[in-house]
């Protein structure tokens, strides 16, 4: 049993740079997924029944397959139509179409936690619908989003190292490219398992941040 | 190109062999992944600051971690420590290790649900600590904990086609070389897709039945 982890650091800025990419991606496809599944939440709640009902299908459809298996698809996808994307928008999409899903679940979950009377006193007070969901209703779920959105985020974030099936030059892959220079897959991993670690972290931290914070400003009781 | 629909239905007897190892493996981690989980929540019952500090820092760094990552260095530990275990059974250990950490929450969390009452009434019978945990609190809160478990168990499933790229064949496996050969991967995929839709919806409606009636049971 022998361990070098002098190699890996010697690599450290190839997966530094990996890890920038993966960060990129990120926040590319989760942002695009926050605005879509706010969509995908307002359909879900909307009174409309084909709203509801294209929601619905899309949020099972999704969340049911796994996230690998979806990826080759849309891999596959674009040539079917004569399209050439690169890897990495091919990556960035299918991974904003999934956290459009789950982001979309979790706030539909957090509007349907504020108490009726809320929306209903809204409406009496002579606001729209979607003025009453967005200055009466999301304010007040808030307290319920910040961490089922974190633990998603953070799920998400995961889910972007099976980009490298696909070929998109992240953190995951660049783990691959550097094991094949130095032979030592299980340092060069750990290490990896470290990083994404540390991102993890990171935004459980953030997040609880700008949690109390907007739970300071934006909640009147 | 033309997609045709009949390609997949001609695969679909191949990937539903495929299905059946998914299958297999999904339910190997998922038995193993709850031991575990029992086993890290005995932890917590230590007054031992080292034991819980153990079981925080599993869980934080499991959950941090990518699932393909704990794959590979399940996959690649092996040879590092000359044990020779096959790619299928490193996998499902991986994907075991994957759900112990977030089965362990879920069991900590219908845990600390169990009145204090039952504890005190058990250690009054004269009942040990492990023996208390084992014979009264778990089974209790093992039935709050079912719903929650069965949905982490669609999330094994949907993390089985990690296990292709460590060689494993599975159903995305199966469909891969499938495709390789027939040059049509979106009508291989969609068969693929399909069989894990019906497995993850059937399972997951079934979850949201149990939960009903484990409500029901628990407010009687």
């Amino acid at each position: 049993m022998k361990f070098d982890f002098t190699i890996v650091f010697q690599y450290l800025p190839q997966l530094l740079w990996g890890l920038l990419v993966t960060l990129e991606i990120c926040v590319v496809a989760l942002c695009g997924a926050f605005v879509l599944g706010l969509a995908v939440a307002l359909m879900r709640t909307s009174s409309s029944v084909v709203l509801r009902a294209i929601a619905t299908v899309y949020v099972d459809i999704i969340r049911n397959i796994p996230f690998m298996v979806q990826v080759f698809m849309f891999f596959y996808i674009a040539p079917f139509f004569g399209v050439r994307l690169s890897a990495m928008t091919i990556g960035i999409v299918s991974l904003m179409i999934f956290g459009t899903a789950y982001y979309g679940e979790v706030m539909r979950a957090g509007i349907n936690a504020v108490a009726r009377s809320q929306y209903e006193s809204g409406l009496a007070a002579g606001l729209g619908h979607l003025e009453t969901m967005w200055r009466i209703v999301l304010p007040q779920s808030i307290p319920f989003l910040v961490p089922t959105m974190t633990n998603n985020t953070i799920s998400l974030v995961k889910e972007s190292a099976i980009l490298s099936t696909i070929t998109v030059p992240e953190l995951t892959a660049a783990a691959q490219r550097v094991t094949g220079i130095t032979f030592s897959p299980f340092e060069v991993f750990l290490m990896v398992a470290v990083l994404y670690w540390l991102v993890s972290f990171a935004i459980a931290n953030i997040a609880s941040t700008i949690g109390s914070l907007l739970l300071g400003t934006r909640i009147v009781r | 190109m033309d997609f045709q629909f009949s390609v997949t239905l001609e695969v679909m007897p191949a990937l539903l062999y495929g299905a059946r190892l998914t299958l297999y493996f999904s339910l190997a981690s998922a038995c193993l992944g709850i031991v575990l989980a029992v086993l890290l929540n005995l932890l917590l019952l230590s007054r031992n600051a080292a034991l819980r500090g153990f079981y925080a820092a599993y869980v934080s760094f499991i959950r941090g971690t990518p699932t393909v990552i704990l794959i590979f260095l399940c996959y690649y530990v092996l040879p590092v420590l000359r044990i020779d275990l096959s790619p299928a059974v490193a996998g499902t250990i991986a994907l075991a290790i994957n759900l112990s950490a977030f089965a362990a929450e879920i069991l900590r969390g219908a845990i600390a649900a169990i009145p204090k009452g039952q504890i005190e009434a058990a250690r009054s019978l004269g009942l040990a600590t492990i023996p208390s945990f084992g014979l009264i609190v778990l089974p209790q809160a093992v039935i709050r904990s079912i719903p929650p478990l069965m949905n982490e168990f669609t999330f094994v499933v949907k993390s089985t086609p990690l296990l292709s790229l460590i060689t494993v064949v599975e159903l995305m496996r199966t469909g891969q070389q499938i495709f390789s050969t027939n040059f049509r991967p979106l009508e291989v995929l969609l068969g693929v897709a399909l069989i894990f839709f019906v497995i993850n919806f059937t399972f997951s409606k079934l979850a949201l039945l149990v939960e009903g009636a484990v409500q029901k049971r628990l407010s009687r």
